[in-house]
């Protein structure tokens, strides 16, 4: 088994973590934003107990896939030895409940994840969770209706459904898009000659 | 070596291997997920936390000079190795140090996890005093079960902090010079109701 072998386990699992734990905490943070169109379950009681379930399973997730996924999880000769220390090889197979605490503990260089690939994978599940909740929520919450005139942003998903609002929000900045970019335009110019203050009086 | 990471690290490191549980507890904590996992999905979930356009939109702002001050931290961690290669203390001291943890290839000084820690979590602080104020306790653990775990020195865990929440001070010191850009970033998300 190469290095290689074991990023790919390693990838796997972490884009199952941070997609459940970001779904997770999407809900939880619509739960408290009372962005009724995004929750997956009717109430923010048990929307919020959803977040913190799926929270609490993504993360748990992650750390006992060892104990059913094969990988180079297993203690080497000797009893407790940190995985891959020395050079030493690692047998492959699922790891012991003892074992479990240092599974995960690879380095990079072995096939564990680096600070880079974890970004570029949490990102992929992150943005995933956000669809997931968009799409699902749009679909679970479809007779919401909004009474009061559309709101700007994630303000609407207050009273009606992500699917729905899309199309006029959309619309409502391209209408918009080339003042708001002038005005912002404006302001960075006004930034940049307010800055180098230091040296004036 | 100054005696007060000696004694320290000694200290820390002796108690390694007296208690399983204590010993599991710590290999996890220090491991390379969990802590910057919770960080990254508070910093998910606050997103979406706002209750008024004007509270969101702070928040987010805030969120996004969390996001821009990890990358600075690392930026940091990366220039300080090039000029100091600090080694680790199970390289320096091997009949000493008993290691928990794989032992690292990269330099010792300051602790790159716990920057990235302590800038999520001082983020988190500036939007949520409680969250925040237990994200840090977080990585405070993870600094101390890094020295325990015989993979840093306590002056590599503070000076991680130390970078982290300068590296935190400096994003946002660079997001009032450059206020448009995350103005601008928002109001696009805005339009696709993910702001």
């Amino acid at each position: 088994m190469t290095p290689d072998d074991v990023r790919a386990l390693f990838i796997r699992d972490y884009l199952i973590m941070s997609y459940v734990a970001s779904l997770g905490a999407i809900q939880l943070g619509v739960s408290f934003g009372g962005l009724r169109g995004l929750f997956l379950l009717p109430g923010r009681a048990r929307t919020r107990a959803l977040g913190v379930l799926l929270v609490c399973a993504g993360i748990a997730s992650f750390f006992l896939a060892p104990l059913w996924n094969p990988g180079p999880w297993g203690s080497v000769a000797g009893g407790r030895v940190v995985i891959g220390a020395g050079g030493q090889p690692v047998p492959w197979g699922r790891a012991a409940l003892y074992d479990l605490p240092q599974a995960r503990n690879i380095n990079d260089t072995n096939g564990g994840m680096s600070g880079n690939t974890q970004a570029l994978w949490f990102a992929v599940g992150a943005i995933s969770a956000i669809v997931t909740t968009c799409t699902l929520g749009s679909i679970v919450n479809r007779g919401l209706r909004s009474p009061a005139p559309p709101s700007v942003g994630m303000e609407a998903l207050k009273h009606t459904t992500f699917l729905s609002a899309l199309g006029p929000s959309i619309q409502c900045w391209r209408r918009t898009w080339r003042d708001e970019f002038r005005g912002l335009s404006a302001l960075a110019w006004l930034t940049f000659l307010k800055s180098p203050r230091k040296g004036g009086s | 070596m100054n005696p007060f990471d000696r004694e320290t690290l000694l200290f820390l490191n002796g108690l390694a291997g007296r208690s399983d549980l204590l010993d599991a507890v710590m290999r996890i904590v220090v491991g390379d997920y969990l802590v910057a996992v919770l960080g990254v999905v508070t910093l998910v979930g606050l997103w979406f936390a706002g209750k008024t356009p004007a509270e969101r939109e702070r928040m987010q702002v805030t969120l996004l000079a969390g996001a821009a001050s990890v990358g600075l931290a690392n930026l940091a961690v990366t220039t300080i190795n090039s000029i100091w290669a600090r080694p680790r203390p199970f390289v320096a001291m091997p009949e000493s140090v008993k290691l928990l943890f794989y032992p690292s290839t990269d330099p010792s000084f300051p602790a790159n996890p716990i920057a990235v820690a302590f800038a999520i979590a001082g983020a988190v602080w500036l939007i949520n005093r409680r969250l925040g104020t237990s994200l840090i306790a977080l990585a405070a653990v993870q600094a101390v079960a890094r020295v325990y775990a015989g993979v840093a020195y306590p002056t590599d865990t503070i000076g991680g902090a130390v970078v982290g929440l300068l590296a935190l001070t400096g994003a946002i010191g660079l997001r009032r010079l450059i206020r448009p850009i995350p103005e601008m970033t928002i109001r696009l998300a805005r339009a696709f109701l993910l702001a």
